[in-house]
C-alpha cells in the first residue's frame, strides 16, 4: 500500500512537473482577450478608495487574465475556457465572471477566499496546483476581497467551459491530497520586520501575488517547488523552455541589472541591450507587470536585488 | 506585342529578384539577419537608455525614425536557404517557412507598431511614448515567442 501510494504520489508529482509548466506557458497569448482589460495604462493605485478599483489592480497584479482568458477570437476575457493539452489530458481552465451556472454567479465571499488561499474548490475537492494557488495562499484576506468585489462587478458571460479531460490515473483528485500535505503551506504571508516596508511589499508581489516562482523557481522530483534554489531559474520551464535566474548572481541572474532596468524591463518588454525576450514573459509583462505603478515595481526591484546571489545556470 | 514585352519583362525581373534573395550563402543571409536585429536591438536599447538615464530625451524621435525604416526590411530576410538545417547558428524556427501567412501577420504588426511610434516618439508626452514603446516591444516579443528559439 505504502509502495503503491509512494508509486502513485511520484506520477503525480511528475504529472504536476509537466503541467505547471505547461500550465504557466499560457501566459503569452492572452493578448487580444486581455485588450479590453488592459486598456488606460496604469491602473489604480493599491490604495483606490472603492474595493473594485484595488480589486481590477489585484486582478493586474495576480496575473489572472492570461490563464482565464481563451485564445479564441472574439473570446471575452476572464470566461475561460483555454484548453492545456499534456501529455495527461486536457485542462480547460474555469469562467472567473459572475455567470450565475457557468461562472462564479452563485458563490460568496467564502468561497472564493477558499479557493485562493486553501486551494479548495466550492465542493471541498483540491484543485489541481497548476492554479497556482500555493502562492497565493499568501494573498492578504483584504486582497482577495477586493479581488472578488471587481469579478463580481463584471458582466456575466455565458461560456460553459468542459470538464478537465484527464487520462487514468491523473483523474484521481484524492492523490492530490498526500501532496499538499509534503508541500503545501497556507500561511498568509508574514511581513519581516526586520525589512522596509518596501522590500515587505516586493516579496508579496513577487511570491505571492505575482507567482513568479511558479516558472522562476526550479521543482523537485515530485513537482513542487525546489525553495531553496528559490527563483534560481527553471531548466524546465512552459513548452519545456528554461526561464531565467532572477536572482541577483552577476553572470547568471540579474546582479548586473539596476534598479531601472528591471523596472523599465516589467513595465515594458525590453532587456537593457534592447532585445525583447519570448519565451511566455511577454503576456506577464501585458498582463500584470506592465500595469503596475511605479512604487510596486521598484518595490519588486528591491526585494530581488536582496535575494542571495545564486549561480544557477537556469535558463538564459 | 507590348503586353508581351511586359509579360517577359516581368518575369525577368521577377526572376532576377528571386535569384539575388537566394544567392546569399546560408551563413550570409543569417549572418545578415542578425544584424537587422541587431540595429533595431541597438535603437530599442538606446531608447531604453534615453528613458532610464534621463539623457537626451530628444534623441528618441530619431531612434524611431531608424526603427521605422528598418522594421520593412524585417520581412525580405527569411530566404528559403536560411532555415535552420541550411546553418545552425540560427534561432530562426522552421515555423517560419512551415506557416508564413501567420508569420507575416507578426511581421505586418512590427511594421504598424513601429510606425505608430514613430507618431508619439514625435510629439507624445514621455507616459505616452512609454506606453507605445511598450506596444512596439509587445510585437517584437510576439514573435520571438512563436519563432524564436531562447
Amino acid at each position: 500500500m505504502r509502495r503503491l501510494s509512494r508509486r502513485l504520489s511520484r506520477r503525480i508529482g511528475f504529472l504536476l512537473r509537466i503541467l505547471a509548466p505547461l500550465l504557466a506557458a499560457v501566459a503569452w497569448t492572452a493578448a487580444a482577450p486581455a485588450q479590453e482589460l488592459t486598456d488606460g495604462g496604469v491602473e489604480a493605485a493599491p490604495e483606490a478608495d472603492s474595493a473594485i478599483a484595488r480589486g481590477k489592480y489585484i486582478l493586474y497584479a495576480a496575473g489572472c487574465v492570461t490563464c482565464h482568458s481563451s485564445e479564441d477570437e472574439g473570446a471575452m476575457p476572464l470566461a475561460g475556457g483555454r484548453a492545456l493539452e499534456t501529455p495527461f489530458g486536457t485542462f480547460h481552465t474555469p469562467n472567473i465572471t459572475p455567470h450565475q451556472t457557468m461562472g462564479i454567479g452563485q458563490w460568496s465571499e467564502t468561497d472564493f477566499l477558499r479557493a485562493l488561499r486553501r486551494g479548495l474548490s466550492r465542493n471541498g475537492s483540491p484543485y489541481y496546483p497548476a492554479f497556482p494557488y500555493t502562492s497565493y495562499a499568501g494573498m492578504t484576506v483584504q486582497d482577495a476581497r477586493d479581488l472578488f468585489s471587481y469579478l463580481r462587478s463584471l458582466q456575466p458571460v455565458a461560456n460553459a467551459v468542459p470538464d478537465h479531460d484527464l487520462a487514468f490515473p491523473y483523474n484521481f483528485r484524492l492523490a492530490l491530497w498526500p501532496w499538499r500535505w509534503l508541500y503545501f503551506d497556507s500561511a498568509p504571508f508574514q511581513p519581516d520586520p526586520d525589512r522596509s516596508a518596501e522590500w515587505n511589499r516586493g516579496a508579496y508581489l513577487v511570491n505571492h501575488l505575482g507567482h513568479c516562482g511558479e516558472c522562476h523557481t526550479p521543482r523537485n522530483a515530485l513537482g513542487a517547488k525546489d525553495e531553496a534554489r528559490h527563483l534560481a531559474g527553471n531548466p524546465e520551464g512552459p513548452e519545456g523552455k528554461a526561464v531565467p535566474n532572477i536572482t541577483p548572481h552577476e553572470a547568471n541572474g540579474v546582479g548586473d541589472w539596476d534598479t531601472a532596468d528591471l523596472t523599465f524591463f516589467l513595465k515594458t518588454g525590453f532587456l537593457p541591450d534592447g532585445d525583447v525576450a519570448g519565451g511566455g514573459m511577454n503576456s506577464v509583462i501585458e498582463d500584470s507587470t506592465g500595469h503596475l505603478t511605479d512604487a510596486d515595481l521598484n518595490a519588486i526591484a528591491t526585494y530581488l536585488q536582496s535575494l542571495k546571489p545564486m549561480a544557477d545556470a537556469g535558463g538564459q | 506585342m507590348k503586353a508581351k514585352l511586359v509579360a517577359v519583362a516581368s518575369v525577368l525581373s521577377i526572376l532576377s529578384a528571386s535569384a539575388v534573395a537566394i544567392a546569399a550563402e546560408p551563413k550570409d543571409a543569417v549572418e545578415y539577419r542578425q544584424a537587422v536585429m541587431a540595429s533595431l536591438g541597438g535603437h530599442a536599447g538606446a531608447i531604453s537608455r534615453i528613458v532610464k538615464q534621463q539623457v537626451d530625451y530628444d534623441h528618441i524621435a530619431q531612434h524611431a525614425e531608424a526603427i521605422a525604416a528598418t522594421a520593412p526590411l524585417v520581412e525580405d530576410i527569411w530566404p528559403d536557404n536560411s532555415k535552420p538545417g541550411d546553418y545552425e547558428k540560427t534561432d530562426a524556427l522552421a515555423k517560419i517557412w512551415d506557416e508564413p501567412d501567420a508569420f507575416q501577420e507578426k511581421v505586418d504588426k512590427l511594421k504598424v507598431e513601429a510606425e505608430d511610434f514613430l507618431a508619439v516618439a514625435k510629439g507624445g508626452d514621455q507616459g505616452e511614448v512609454i506606453a507605445a514603446f511598450k506596444e512596439l516591444g509587445q510585437s517584437c516579443g510576439g514573435c520571438h515567442d512563436d519563432y524564436r528559439a531562447e
